[in-house]
């Protein structure tokens, strides 16, 4: 990968966008890897960028860049961490939890009016639902990324948008069926 | 039934009585066959349509069942069978077990680090698995009253098809035998009747 800036940095990854097709993901694996070479070839995606990043982003912000996952983005080290973006993205999200934990324990209940996940609540497959929270968060970080093209926050939004497209490229239908016959067949699972 | 018999009155009598108990038995396993025979059909209809339901419950959870592949969520931590409840019951001299309810331990999700798709795959694995435990204690069920009925019939067509007729055949010769031999006894009796008295004459 070009050494320098974050300019370098932001120019040489793969572009993101909010799809699940197999050009689309390809694309950002397979270049990926190639930035990897041989050395890395058994890291993940994230790894590789965690490794690409390291270079670039200040000592004392990088170890709670690598410590970014989507299941915990919402705790309180990152709302309060030193990247304006990823504290911002992390108070949509706790608040976005917070809603949808109110609407699981209350889901026969009606929500109320202007809630933001309403409607993606209102219908669909589990499946839709999950893309239409993933959705929501990405255009969040759409937001959010406006007026930052090359600097560290950038670098951030490229991080949580590939978390979110990697978890959507996770969801495979053979895997999770033979999972759930799994589950729902053999007795010797939870007896 | 005994390679070698006596043809005498007591075997027949014997004989006699042993018939009447297996034309006693017949109908009790006719009957027994007859009702194991709606038990079981009722049971295999019952087993179909919990295999419809869970293919259709399959079918219609595979249209977003790709979520289940999301790595680090490990569904067997969150849904664990606590006990399965059933109660013996004795049908037509067989103990089988009844389904009656299936318990699963209350495990509380964390909703915040659980995607949402959880809930709706816990809903379903629960579903299923019950669905599951009944269709295993129902062919566990039906594999008793088959082994039975297969029984019931054996004991039904030996009876009807070997005992009852080798018997009645046994009855039938001795009979006969017997006959025979009342009638040559009544011939000698009859000859030396008369050898006697054509002695008495000639003296």
């Amino acid at each position: 990968m070009i050494g320098g800036t974050f300019e370098y940095l932001m120019s040489s990854l793969p572009n993101l966008s909010f799809q699940n097709t197999e050009e689309a993901k390809q694309g950002v694996l397979g270049l990926l890897q190639k930035y990897a070479g041989t050395e890395g070839a058994e890291w993940s995606p994230l790894e590789i960028l965690d490794q690409e990043a390291g270079k670039f982003l200040p000592h004392t912000i990088f170890p709670l860049f690598q410590k970014m996952s989507l299941s915990h983005i919402h705790q309180e080290e990152f709302r309060k961490s030193g990247s304006s973006v990823l504290t911002a993205f992390s108070a949509f999200t706790f608040t976005l939890k917070k809603d949808l934990n109110a609407w699981r324990l209350s889901k026969n209940e009606k929500k109320p009016a202007g809630n933001p996940i309403g409607k993606i609540m209102e219908e669909g497959t589990p499946l839709e639902k999950e893309i239409g929270l993933m959705k929501l968060q990405w255009d969040k970080l759409e937001e959010l990324a406006i007026g930052h093209f090359a600097d560290m926050e950038a670098v951030f939004v490229y991080k949580i948008k590939l978390m979110i497209l990697l978890r959507w490229w996770s969801f495979n239908e053979e895997k999770g069926f033979e999972k759930f016959i799994q589950m729902t067949t053999n007795q010797e699972h939870g007896r | 039934m005994a390679d070698k018999i006596l043809m005498n009155k007591n075997t027949l009598a014997a004989l006699k009585i042993e018939l009447g108990e297996y034309r006693d038995a017949l109908p009790v396993f006719e009957m027994k066959e007859q009702q194991l025979k709606g038990l079981v059909q009722s049971i295999e209809e019952g087993i179909a349509t919990l295999k419809e339901d869970i293919q259709k419950t399959n079918k219609q959870t595979r249209n977003w069942v790709a979520v289940m592949a999301e790595e680090g969520i490990d569904l067997s931590n969150l849904i664990k069978v606590e006990e399965v409840l059933t109660e013996e019951q004795e049908i037509v001299g067989v103990t089988v077990k009844n389904y009656i309810d299936i318990r699963f331990e209350a495990i509380e999700l964390d909703f915040f680090t659980m995607p949402l798709w959880v809930d709706a795959a816990a809903e379903v694995i629960k579903d299923q698995k019950t669905k599951q435990t009944i269709l295993e204690v129902e062919q566990r069920k039906l594999e008793l009253l088959q082994e039975e009925l297969a029984e019931a019939r054996r004991m039904k067509n030996a009876l009807k098809e070997v005992f009852i007729p080798e018997t009645t055949d046994l009855i039938r010769k001795i009979e006969i035998y017997l006959g025979d031999v009342e009638r040559l006894a009544i011939g000698c009796a009859k000859l030396v009747k008369k050898k006697k008295q054509e002695k008495k004459a000639t003296v």
